[in-house]
């Protein structure tokens, strides 16, 4: 599946859903994502007083996201993240990485990873629901890219290591790079890498196959859901994290520890409707692998 | 293949060979059906298949992938043995802790080629899960964890 198959930010998606429907609790607002990506075409889910159908709710979900994301205040929101890589840049290659310094990077890297997820299921969610606004899907691609690009930079021109002097050789090399993104910052929103800086750089993304039309979006979503459960067979689902369900044994009476054996062991049953669903799920992925 | 034998005793016995080979191809594709073989659940199946006269051991893992395992096992017509095997896929797949996706999506498609109904798996399933909790909750009741 190769990208975002760690699916490190999924929660994202979750959080996209309760957005959407405050009312609805954390447990629910999985259950509907989870229909919304895997069940039959023409299923539709009912909860507050209300029926939506798959696509619907996908294209909720899919503006939310991008909206969270960057498309609220696209020109704050791109004046900032130069900003921080401008300073990654300096910071990293100026004589010394502190822990300050490392810190700053790997905070870079994560939000700009996180953002590029969002607006990737962003674009995903609308396109699978069918719409059909150019528009709106060059935007999310064109910022997909950027973001793309710009974690590149950083992971070119920036070593990955702390408490470690940096050389003069360093400082000239990231030079250059740091002139170049203030003066992106002075172009405001419509700034773009040209095609020379892309390839000397060595960060080009225009042509990635999952930006392209050919990409199936759909088979994506419910890869990534599939996937999804699987981690979450043996992690429960929290917001924006995931921890281990076993309490600390010492402090636990007999009575506890039984009861907490029968919970661990108890999500080891076999479930019909786990099993209809991940049927349904692959029937439908080898479906479009046939189409493909 | 255990305690159980005493009340229910095992329909393997008298199963015949295309029938065995069957029960144990199916259980050898369920230990390799996540992706990597699990040494555990491969020696446990491949040793049970010797204690039931199977000398040829390259007839259980020659076949191509799982649908020609759902294929062959439909040579099981008896109902009680179809049982067995799903009772011993219950098990089997629960020796490294974890019933993942794939595993279930085999037990149930095995179930469906054998044409057991889905409250039936679910049935053995929670027997086995029972029967493993009841024998953990020994080790804390008797103070031997």
């Amino acid at each position: 599946m190769g990208r975002y198959s760690e699916c490190t930010y999924f929660y994202t998606l979750y959080d996209a859903v309760e957005q959407c429907f405050p009312a609805v609790s954390r447990n629910d607002a999985c259950t509907i994502l989870r229909e919304t990506i895997l069940a039959p075409d023409d299923y539709e889910l009912d909860f507050n007083d209300s029926t939506y159908t798959k696509y619907q709710l996908l294209s909720l979900i899919g503006h939310t996201l991008s909206k969270n994301c960057i498309l609220n205040n696209k020109e704050e929101t791109h004046y900032n993240i130069l900003e921080t890589a401008a300073n990654v840049i300096k910071h990293m290659n100026d004589g010394y990485i502190s822990q300050d310094n490392y810190a700053e990077r790997k905070n870079f890297i994560e939000d700009i990873s996180r953002k590029e997820f969002m607006l990737f299921a962003a674009l995903a969610c609308t396109k699978t629901a069918e719409e059909d606004d150019t528009m709106f899907f060059g935007e999310l691609i064109l910022n997909i890219v950027r973001f793309r690009e710009l974690k590149d930079l950083i992971e070119n021109y920036t070593p990955d290591i702390v408490d470690e002097e940096t050389t003069v050789q360093d400082f000239e090399r990231a030079k250059p790079i740091y002139k170049m993104l203030k003066s992106l910052q002075s172009l405001g929103y419509n700034y773009n890498f040209s095609a020379k800086e892309r390839t000397s750089l060595d960060i080009d993304h225009e042509q990635d196959e999952d930006l392209t039309g050919r990409f199936n979006f759909y088979n994506w979503l419910k890869r990534l859901m599939l996937l999804q459960l699987r981690k979450e067979i043996s992690l429960p689902i929290t917001k924006g994290s995931y921890v281990n369900i076993t309490p600390q044994v010492e402090n636990l009476s007999q009575l506890d520890r039984i009861a907490q054996l029968r919970g661990t062991y108890n999500k080891r049953r076999f479930d019909r409707n786990r099993f209809n669903m991940l049927e349904q799920a692959k029937g439908s992925s080898d479906n479009n692998d046939e189409e493909e | 293949m255990s305690d159980i034998e005493n009340i229910i005793p095992s329909s393997l016995n008298n199963a015949s060979t295309k029938e065995k080979k069957a029960f144990f191809q199916v259980l050898l594709c369920l230990a390799n059906v996540d992706g990597h073989t699990d040494e555990d659940e491969f020696n446990y199946v491949i040793q049970a298949a010797q204690r039931h006269g199977i000398k040829n051991l390259d007839d259980l893992t020659s076949f191509a992938d799982e649908k020609e395992v759902l294929k062959n096992v439909k040579v099981i017509k008896n109902r009680a043995l179809a049982l067995e095997l799903i009772k011993e896929m219950c098990t089997l797949s629960h020796l490294d802790n974890i019933l993942s996706d794939e595993e279930t999506l085999f037990i149930g498609q095995v179930g469906l080629a054998l044409g057991i109904e889905m409250d039936k798996i679910e049935q053995i399933s929670n027997w086995v899960i029972d029967r493993i909790i009841w024998l953990e909750q020994a080790k804390i009741i008797f103070e031997r964890d």
